[in-house]
C-alpha cells in the first residue's frame, strides 16, 4: 500500500463537488422518466457511490474513501429531489393547468423545498444517527461500498456476490430481451391455494431482504404491523362487512385471487393508508416527545465551539438560521406569485408559515421512516400538505396551483431530509466531517429541483404523460394536422404510436384523484385522527418507533414489507446462532450486495428507456 | 401477569386500528362510491368494446354489441377452457382463424381475449354493486357514510386494552428496576469497564513507539471497532431505555464522536494516509474521555 507523507489528505475537493452534481444531473433525468413510467423513483445513493469508485479512484486514481463519501452526497442530494417533483408537479398538466402553471413560482418553491430540507434535518444529525442509531439500511450499503478497499478479500467477495445474485435476479424480471423470465412477484398464496383474502404475494425484491436485514430488529416490527394489516385487520374487515364499495361480493373463503389483488388495492386507497399515514405521524410526535432532553442536547451541541483553530463539527447555528430564513422567503415568494391575485399578502404568509411548520414535521416523519426502513411516506405526506394548503387558502380551482406548488415544496423537503440523513449515516459510518457533508449539500441543494423540473416540462412537451396520455398525444397530432401520418403508423386515440413510450405518471393520477376529494371536502379524517392517536399511545406506552413502523407497514404493500420483515428474521436468527460479529462481518456486505445489485439494474433500466425512447 | 401484558397490548392494537378502519369519511361515502363506480364501468366497457373490435376485425366480423360479447365469444370459439394451456388455446385460435394471421397476430390475439374475459367479469361485478350502491341510497342509506357500526366501540376499547397493558409493562419495569439496583450500577461499572477498554486500545496506538504502516495500523483499528465500540453499540437501544434520554445523551455524545473519528483514521490508514490517521486518535480518545466523564456524573447520581 502507498504511503503519503507530505500530500494532505483529500475529503471536499472541487472534483468530488462538480463531478457529483455531473453524474447527480444525469441520474436525476434518468430517474424522472423511469419514475414517470413506473410511479415510484429509485434512490442513486448506491449507484452513486459505485460510479464515485470508477470516476474518483478508478479513472482520476486519486479519489479517497472520504473524497468518495462527499461526491456521493453531492449526486444524491442533485438526483433525489426529482422524487418531490415527479409525486406532486405532473398532476397540474393532468387537471388541464398547464397555461396557468408560474414556473419562475415553481423552481422557487421546489428551492426553497431542497434549501428549507437541509437547514431543518442538519440539527437533527446527532439524535437520530448519534443517539438513536437508526440503522439506514442504504446508507449502511453505501458504506459498504466505501470500505471495500480496507475490508478483506473475504467481505470484497461477499459484496460482490450479493450484488451479482442481486442483480442476476432482478434482471430476469426484466423485459430487455423479450418477455421478462421471471415475474417480479410470486404468488405464494395462490400456490399454496390459500384463501384469497389472506395475502401471501412475495416480492422479487433483494433490495427489501438485504434493508431488512440491515435493518435487524426493526424489520421485526414491519413484520408485525404487515401481519396486523393483512391477514388480521383485512379479514376481519371483510367479515364485518365494511368493505369499500364495489366488494361486497368478495368473502374470506374466496380463491378469486384476480378481485383479491382490486380489493387489496381499494383498501388500501380507500382504509390503511389513511390509518397509516395517521400513524406515522402520530409515531413521530410521541417520539419527538420522549426524545425531547435527547433533542435538546443535540441542539447545544451545536452552538459547541470547534477546538482552537480546528473545524466546526458541524455547521453553526447562525448558518442555519439564515437558510432558514431564506428558504422562507422563498418559499412566500413562491406562494404568493403562484396564488396571484387570488391569494391576498396575509394568506400567502399564513400557508408559508404553515407550510414550514408542516415541512418540519414532515421531514422528521421522513428521516425516521427511511432510518428504520429505507422507505419513507412521500406522496401520502405531500397529499397532506396539499389538504393543509386548501384547507387555509379554500378549495376552489383558482387555489390548486398555489396548493400543487407548495405540496411540491414540501415533497422536495422531505425527499430531501431523507437523503441527507442516509448520507450523513454513511459519512458516521465512514469517520467523515459532518461539518463538510452538510456544506457541500449546502452549495448544492438548489440544482435537482431545476433539473427534475425541466425533465418534467420535457417530457410533457415531447410525449404527454398520464393515465390518458394516448388520447392527449392523439389530440396533439390532430391539433398539428399531422394526424393521418399518426394512424398511419399505428397510433389511435386509446393507444400510443410504437416508439412513444408510455408514462402513465401514476403517483400524479392519485394525487388527481385525492385533490379532487379534497375539493369535495371528503378527506377521510376520521381515519386520519383514528391512526394518530393509535400511533402516539402505542409509541409512548409499549416502543418508541413503534407506532411508526406499524403505521409505516399499513401504508407499504404487503409484497415488499414481507420480505423486508423476513430480512429482518434472517438478521436476527444469524446473529442468535452465529453471533453478532460473524453476522456483522458476513450479512452485512452480503444484504449492502443486494441493494446494490438492486439499484444497479433499476438505473440501467431506466437508463436503456430513455435511449430506447431517444433512439 | 406478563403474560396477560403480552396479550393486552397486541389485542389492543389490533382493535384500536379495527376501529380508526371503521372511521368513514364524515360524508358522501355512498356519492363517492357511485361516481367511482360509475367511472370504472364506463372506462371498463371502453376497453372491452375496444378489445371486441380488435378481435372482430381479425377475424373478418361485425363488431357485436357489448351485451352479445360473451356469446359471441363463445361462438367464435375463443372462450378459456379451465386448465387449458397457452399452446392449445393457440392451437384453437388458428384453427378459428383458419390461417391467414401471423403467429405473432395470433399470440396479441389470445392475449386481447384474456384481457377481455377479465373485463368482462369485472364489468358485470361492477355493475351488480353499482345497483347495489343505488338501492341503498334509494331507501335513504345518505346516513350510513359516517362510520361502520361499532367502530368507535371498538376504537376506545383497543385504546383502554393498549393503556391497560402499557401500565402494566410500566409497573413490570419498575418493579424490575428496584429489585435489581444492585445490578444497575454494576451494568454501568460494565459500561464504564467498555469504555476505558475502547480509550486504552486507542492510547496504546497512540503511544507506539515507532508509528505503524498503513496496512497494520487499519488492522488494529478493525480490532478496536469490532471489539469494545461494536459491543457499546449493540447495547445502545437498551441503554436508552435503561437510563432515560438525557443522562444516556450525555454519555454517548462522547462515544459516538468517538467511534466516527476512529472510523475516520481506519478510512485513512486505508487510503494510505497513515499520519493523518494517527493524527485522528487524540482527538478520539478525548471524545471517550468525554464520555466517560459524563459516566462517573450519571454513576454518581445512582448513588446519590
Amino acid at each position: 500500500m502507498a504511503r503519503h507523507t507530505s500530500s494532505r489528505y483529500r475529503e471536499l475537493t472541487p472534483a468530488s463537488l462538480l463531478l457529483g452534481v455531473l453524474v447527480g444531473a444525469v441520474l436525476n433525468m434518468g430517474i424522472v422518466y423511469a419514475g414517470l413510467q413506473i410511479g415510484f423513483t429509485i434512490v442513486g445513493s448506491t449507484v452513486a457511490a459505485v460510479l464515485g469508485f470508477g470516476l474518483l479512484r478508478g479513472l482520476l486514481r486519486r479519489g479517497t474513501i472520504l473524497e468518495v463519501n462527499v461526491f456521493q452526497t453531492v449526486a444524491s442530494a442533485v438526483n433525489t429531489v426529482n422524487a418531490g417533483v415527479i409525486f406532486t408537479v405532473p398532476v397540474l398538466f393532468l387537471l388541464g393547468r398547464e397555461q396557468e402553471i408560474h414556473i419562475p413560482a415553481l423552481v422557487l418553491a421546489c428551492v426553497a423545498g431542497s434549501t428549507l430540507g437541509v437547514m431543518l434535518i442538519i440539527p437533527l444529525r446527532k439524535q437520530i444517527i448519534e443517539y438513536e442509531r437508526l440503522r439506514f439500511p442504504e446508507g449502511v450499503a453505501v458504506a459498504t461500498i466505501l470500505k471495500s478497499p480496507g475490508a478483506g478479500i473475504r467481505k470484497s467477495v461477499l459484496l460482490l456476490s450479493g450484488v451479482l445474485l442481486s442483480a442476476g435476479v432482478v434482471a430476469l424480471t426484466k423485459d430487455w430481451f423479450g418477455p421478462p423470465a421471471l415475474a417480479d412477484t410470486l404468488p405464494a398464496g395462490s400456490w399454496l391455494d390459500l384463501p384469497a383474502a389472506f395475502r401471501l404475494t412475495l416480492a422479487v425484491s433483494p433490495l427489501s431482504l438485504g434493508a431488512g436485514f440491515l435493518a435487524g430488529r426493526g424489520g421485526l416490527a414491519v413484520l408485525y404491523g404487515t401481519i396486523l394489516n393483512y391477514w388480521i385487520l383485512i379479514p376481519l374487515c371483510i367479515a364485518l362487512g365494511w368493505v369499500p364499495a364495489g366488494f361486497s361480493d368478495f368473502g374470506l373463503a374466496s380463491r378469486d385471487f384476480d378481485l383479491a389483488e382490486e380489493f387489496t388495492a381499494a383498501f388500501s386507497h380507500f382504509t390503511s393508508r389513511h390509518v397509516g399515514i395517521g400513524m406515522i405521524l402520530g409515531g413521530a410526535v410521541a417520539g419527538i416527545l420522549i426524545a425531547a432532553p435527547a433533542l435538546r442536547a443535540a441542539l447545544a451541541s451545536l452552538r459547541t465551539p470547534p477546538e482552537a483553530g480546528g473545524e466546526p463539527e458541524e455547521v453553526a447555528p447562525p448558518i442555519l438560521g439564515g437558510g432558514l430564513v431564506l428558504g422562507l422567503a422563498m418559499l412566500f415568494l413562491a406562494a404568493k406569485l403562484s396564488g396571484g391575485e387570488h391569494l391576498g399578502w396575509g394568506t400567502a404568509l399564513l400557508v408559508t408559515l404553515a407550510g414550514g411548520a408542516w415541512l418540519a414535521l414532515a421531514g422528521l416523519v421522513v428521516a425516521q421512516t427511511t432510518g428504520r426502513t429505507d422507505w419513507s411516506p412521500l406522496s401520502g405526506l405531500a397529499l397532506i400538505a396539499i389538504a393543509i394548503m386548501m384547507g387555509i387558502m379554500g378549495t376552489g380551482d383558482e387555489y390548486v396551483i398555489p396548493a400543487v406548488t407548495l405540496g411540491a415544496s414540501v415533497c422536495v423537503a422531505t425527499s430531501m431530509c431523507a437523503d441527507m440523513m442516509a448520507d450523513l449515516k454513511t459519512g458516521h459510518l465512514v469517520g467523515s466531517r459532518p461539518y463538510r457533508q452538510q456544506i457541500a449539500q449546502i452549495l448544492t441543494c438548489w440544482i435537482g429541483p431545476g433539473i427534475a423540473l425541466a425533465a418534467v416540462l420535457l417530457l410533457w412537451r415531447a410525449y404527454g404523460f398520464g393515465p390518458d396520455q394516448a388520447r392527449i398525444v392523439y389530440e396533439r397530432q390532430v391539433e398539428a394536422g399531422t394526424v393521418a401520418e399518426y394512424l398511419a403508423a399505428g397510433g389511435t386515440q386509446d393507444r400510443l404510436r410504437p416508439g412513444i413510450p408510455a408514462l402513465g405518471a401514476p403517483q400524479a393520477g392519485a394525487l388527481q384523484s385525492a385533490i379532487q376529494i379534497v375539493q369535495s371536502g371528503d378527506v377521510p379524517l376520521g381515519k386520519y385522527v383514528g391512526g394518530a392517536v393509535l400511533g402516539l399511545v402505542v409509541s409512548l406506552l409499549v416502543s418508541p418507533g413503534l407506532g411508526v413502523m406499524v403505521g409505516l407497514s399499513l401504508y407499504l404493500p404487503f409484497d415488499y414489507m414481507i420480505v423486508f420483515g423476513l430480512g429482518g428474521i434472517l438478521s436476527l436468527v444469524l446473529a442468535r446462532w452465529k453471533g453478532r460479529r460473524w453476522s456483522e462481518e458476513n450479512g452485512v456486505p452480503l444484504a449492502a450486495g443486494l441493494i446494490v445489485g438492486d439499484a444497479l439494474v433499476g438505473i440501467s433500466d431506466a437508463l436503456q428507456k430513455v435511449l430506447l425512447s431517444l433512439g | 401477569m406478563k403474560l396477560l401484558t403480552r396479550f393486552l397490548i397486541p389485542l389492543g392494537v389490533v382493535l384500536a386500528a379495527l376501529g380508526a378502519a371503521g372511521f368513514h369519511d364524515p360524508a358522501g361515502v355512498l356519492d363517492r362510491g357511485e361516481e367511482r363506480l360509475a367511472g370504472e364501468t364506463a372506462e371498463t366497457t371502453e376497453r372491452l368494446l375496444h378489445l371486441l373490435a380488435e378481435m372482430a376485425e381479425a377475424a373478418g366480423e361485425v363488431v357485436p354489441p357489448r351485451q352479445e360479447a360473451a356469446v359471441w365469444l363463445q361462438g367464435l370459439g375463443w372462450a378459456l377452457r379451465e386448465g387449458e394451456d397457452e399452446s392449445a388455446r393457440l392451437l384453437r385460435l388458428r384453427e378459428t382463424l383458419a390461417g391467414g394471421l401471423s403467429e405473432d397476430r395470433i399470440r396479441e390475439l389470445a392475449g386481447h381475449f384474456d384481457l377481455a374475459v377479465a373485463q368482462a367479469r369485472r364489468l358485470e361485478r361492477l355493475e351488480r354493486e353499482l345497483a347495489r350502491i343505488r338501492e341503498a341510497r334509494a331507501v335513504g342509506g345518505e346516513e350510513a357514510g359516517g362510520r361502520e357500526p361499532g367502530a368507535s366501540s371498538l376504537f376506545v376499547i383497543g385504546l383502554l386494552l393498549l393503556g391497560a397493558g402499557g401500565f402494566l409493562a410500566r409497573q413490570q419495569r419498575l418493579q424490575a428496576g428496584v429489585s435489581v439496583s444492585g445490578r444497575a450500577a454494576g451494568e454501568l461499572s460494565d459500561l464504564r469497564s467498555r469504555l476505558e477498554q475502547a480509550r486504552e486500545a486507542l492510547e496504546a496506538l497512540e503511544l507506539e513507539a515507532h508509528p505503524l504502516e498503513a496496512g497494520p495500523l487499519r488492522e488494529r483499528l478493525d480490532e478496536i471497532q469490532k471489539g469494545p465500540f461494536l459491543e457499546i453499540s449493540d447495547a445502545s437501544e437498551d441503554w436508552m431505555l435503561r437510563l432515560g434520554f438525557a443522562a444516556y445523551a450525555r454519555i454517548w455524545d462522547g462515544f459516538a464522536s468517538a467511534e466516527r473519528l476512529t472510523a475516520r483514521a481506519w478510512s485513512m490508514a486505508t487510503d494510505g494516509f497513515p499520519g493523518e490517521a494517527f493524527r485522528e486518535l487524540p482527538r478520539a480518545r478525548a471524545a471517550l474521555e468525554r464520555s466517560l466523564a459524563a459516566l462517573a456524573e450519571v454513576e454518581a447520581g445512582v448513588r446519590g
